[in-house]
């Protein structure tokens, strides 16, 4: 009688012990195979920044200012090309408040690029090492030039010119992109009735 | 007999086409000079192989395309280059494209060349198009050779000629095809060797007389020649937009062509008629695509007639020919009065895609009432032949809220709008609802732009990153590598040895050297 009690408890224990065991590896197994490697939420905020990598946000790239707004370090009114859109959407994905972009991180400038007043390049490197993108081609005392498809605008290279001769110009758009504006709507019914 | 089916909505309209299409086709004759604008399909622009003071002959290739769906353009008469320069061309808003000027010398001088072989496989029919410079004539002007170099290797292809004009006014192809039914005829038998195809079916309005019989009749005529092709001619009913390339493959087939998807996924290729005779003339008459019929119009057109015109004469020159009182005028439009665009001048020249020009004084004119707020009806949706819901679009792409969310629009397919302009005639608050998909199309195609050229730069800046970290890592090893050598006794003993040898060497060198 009293023998059967025990072998019961011994089966419950074991099976308890069994389960939890099974159940532990799952976990171990499953937090290995779906692990999450960096913060999702910097992802998310790195896909709406414009990626032109100027560090006009006093970060250095558009990966770090997303750390930083992430950690909360830093407002989402920073970035002057993202311009408002960007803040806007910025703040509909972290539900946190329009603001103003802010004027000391500079202004709203749309598709510029630069290039190289090419007779006047002395052919020194330097806008090759500060361009972030690699969008520079040249070699030490020969010409460079921008591969103008591939610069995002962030004028870095502009200051580190000891010559001057990076000038700003609008950027090249396919010939079939023609943006056509928005027609206009008389918005509200007493705005209709006044006409 | 092909059974018919219905697609969704669509308009009755007055056609407007007897008085054009009741004259004889006429040539147009010489203009003063030719305004060849070269650009093909969405804007995709050719590069000009002349330049200015140079002498061309007629037929002499003047540029090459520098995209893969731009088109080669030829010199449409002989005579002089007087300017190549960026000009209004006859497309929505008037876009500056590059256009050559072309002084013409009156010889009408042909390039000489030696008439080639007619064609013996599909490819060498292809070859023949692309030189021809022949794109789609029917309005979307994407180069025709392109269609067949996508074609699935065993794919049973049935070819479509499409000879509904439905919109109002327009009778060019109503006129190509009462006037040469044979050229037709032929250009579908050789589109057919291109595509492989068995099957072909010439599609007419039902309010067109005595064009099937005169198609029929060039059909038994030229059917010894090509036994193995089979072409048939059928009546579509009169709803507008029935000429639409998926609205005609819904009422011929019965089936939609997938969103996203060209008319190929369904095995089917569709030509306009005056592609398929341009086609003729490129293999059997060895002429490239020089000129095309375009319909004069419109109630400020005293002698409305279709004309066969030289590609680039100038606007002003065909209503001169066709007396229109300019004083009247009060639009000019390029195409027909629903997906026609106003033209802000007539100092343009024809293009490969201008079907018809539409003089309207003010009285027929729709006058322009401002728009007033949507009511949602429901009208727009019940015309709409793509099924899409344009009052919703409507909705997400004016702003609910000032929250302009085009993204959604994208979702509710605003790409399969084929601005067919129903939607907008139907709208009882006056609402331009096509100018809105058109804003909607151009902004999301920019803001894609925008998109893939962050991804990129995303890309190269963590490649750079990368890069930079490798060489430091690098560096750093080899730095590492040299300190575990040096702090080896043995090892550094050795260095060192070897050092002093080589000044040893050195200073024993030395003095032979001075």
């Amino acid at each position: 009688m009293m023998s059967s009690e025990w072998t019961n408890w011994v089966l419950a224990l074991g099976g308890m012990v069994l389960l939890a065991t099974a159940f532990g590896c799952l976990i171990v197994w499953v937090s290995r195979r779906f692990k999450v490697a960096g913060n999702p939420i910097v992802e998310e905020i790195n896909a709406i920044l414009p990626q032109t990598q100027c560090g006009q946000c006093n970060y250095p790239g558009c990966k770090p200012y997303a750390e930083a707004i992430a950690a909360g370090e830093a407002p989402i009114n920073q970035c002057p090309p993202g311009g408002q859109e960007g803040i806007k959407k910025l703040a509909d994905l972290l539900d946190l408040e329009v603001l103003e972009l802010n004027p000391e991180n500079g202004q709203e400038e749309v598709d510029q690029v630069v290039e190289i007043v090419e007779p006047d390049c002395i052919g020194c490197t330097k806008c090759i090492q500060v361009c972030p993108v690699d969008a520079i081609v040249g070699a030490a005392k020969h010409m460079h030039t921008i591969i103008l498809d591939e610069c995002t605008g962030c004028d870095l290279c502009i200051p580190a010119c000891p010559v001057d001769c990076i000038i700003k110009i609008p950027a090249p758009m396919p010939t079939t992109l023609q943006r056509n504006p928005k027609p206009d709507l008389l918005q509200t019914i007493q705005e209709a009735q006044s006409w | 007999m092909v059974d018919l089916h219905h697609f969704h909505g669509g308009l009755v309209l007055r056609h407007h086409k007897q008085q054009s299409c009741d004259q004889q086709m006429r040539p147009a004759g010489l203009p003063d000079e030719l305004l060849v604008a070269l650009k093909a399909n969405r804007g995709h622009e050719s590069e000009p192989v002349v330049t200015v003071g140079d002498q061309v002959l007629k037929g002499q290739v003047i540029a090459h395309p520098i995209h893969p769906y731009g088109a080669v353009f030829h010199a449409p008469t002989s005579g002089t280059v007087t300017d190549i320069s960026l000009k209004n061309t006859a497309s929505a808003d008037a876009p500056l494209a590059q256009c050559v000027v072309i002084k013409p010398d009156g010889k009408e001088q042909w390039l000489e060349s030696t008439p080639p072989d007619l064609p013996e496989n599909s490819t060498a029919v292809i070859a023949r198009i692309q030189q021809a410079g022949i794109i789609g004539m029917g309005g979307a002007g994407f180069p025709t050779h392109v269609k067949y170099q996508h074609q699935q290797p065993d794919q049973e292809t049935t070819l479509i000629i499409n000879g509904a004009e439905c919109e109002p006014y327009i009778s060019c192809d109503e006129r190509l095809m009462l006037e040469q039914p044979n050229a037709i005829v032929s250009g579908t038998h050789w589109l057919m060797k291109a595509a492989g195809a068995k099957q072909a079916i010439i599609a007419i309005e039902e309010n067109i007389d005595g064009v099937k019989k005169r198609l029929k009749q060039e059909i038994e005529v030229l059917n010894p020649q090509f036994p193995n092709h089979h072409i048939t001619v059928v009546k579509v009913p009169t709803i507008y937009p029935t000429g639409g390339e998926k609205q005609l493959i819904k009422v011929l087939t019965g089936k939609e062509v997938p969103s996203g998807q060209t008319p190929l996924s369904l095995g089917v290729i569709m030509q306009n008629v005056a592609t398929a005779k341009a086609v003729h003339d490129a293999i059997v008459l060895n002429r490239p695509l020089l000129e095309r019929v375009v319909t004069v119009t419109g109630d400020a057109v005293a002698s409305p007639r279709n004309y066969l015109t030289l590609i680039g004469t100038p606007f002003e020159h065909l209503l001169q020919l066709a007396e229109t009182d300019l004083s009247q005028m009060d639009k000019l439009i390029v195409g027909g009065p629903m997906m026609g665009y106003a033209m802000p001048h007539a100092d343009m020249g024809v293009e490969k895609t201008t079907n018809c020009l539409l003089a309207l004084p003010k009285e027929a004119t729709k006058p322009e009432l401002d728009a007033m707020p949507c009511i949602r009806c429901g009208d727009c949706v019940k015309v709409c032949p793509q099924e899409l819901l344009p009052q919703q679009l409507f909705w997400y792409i004016n702003g609910n809220d000032q929250n302009q969310d085009l993204e959604q629009a994208r979702e509710h397919h605003v790409f399969d709008c084929i601005e067919c302009g129903a939607c907008s005639w139907v709208c009882p608050s006056h609402i331009n609802l096509v100018d809105f998909y058109r804003f909607a199309k151009s902004e999301l195609t920019y803001l894609d732009h925008k998109k893939a050229k962050a991804n990129l730069a995303k890309q190269r800046h963590d490649d750079r990153e990368a890069r930079l970290a490798r060489i430091k890592a690098e560096r750093q090893a080899k730095r590492r590598q040299k300190t575990a050598t040096l702090s080896d006794k043995s090892n550094a003993k050795k260095e060192i040895s070897a050092v002093l040898e080589r000044i040893k060497q050195q200073n024993n060198t030395d003095p032979s050297d001075d």
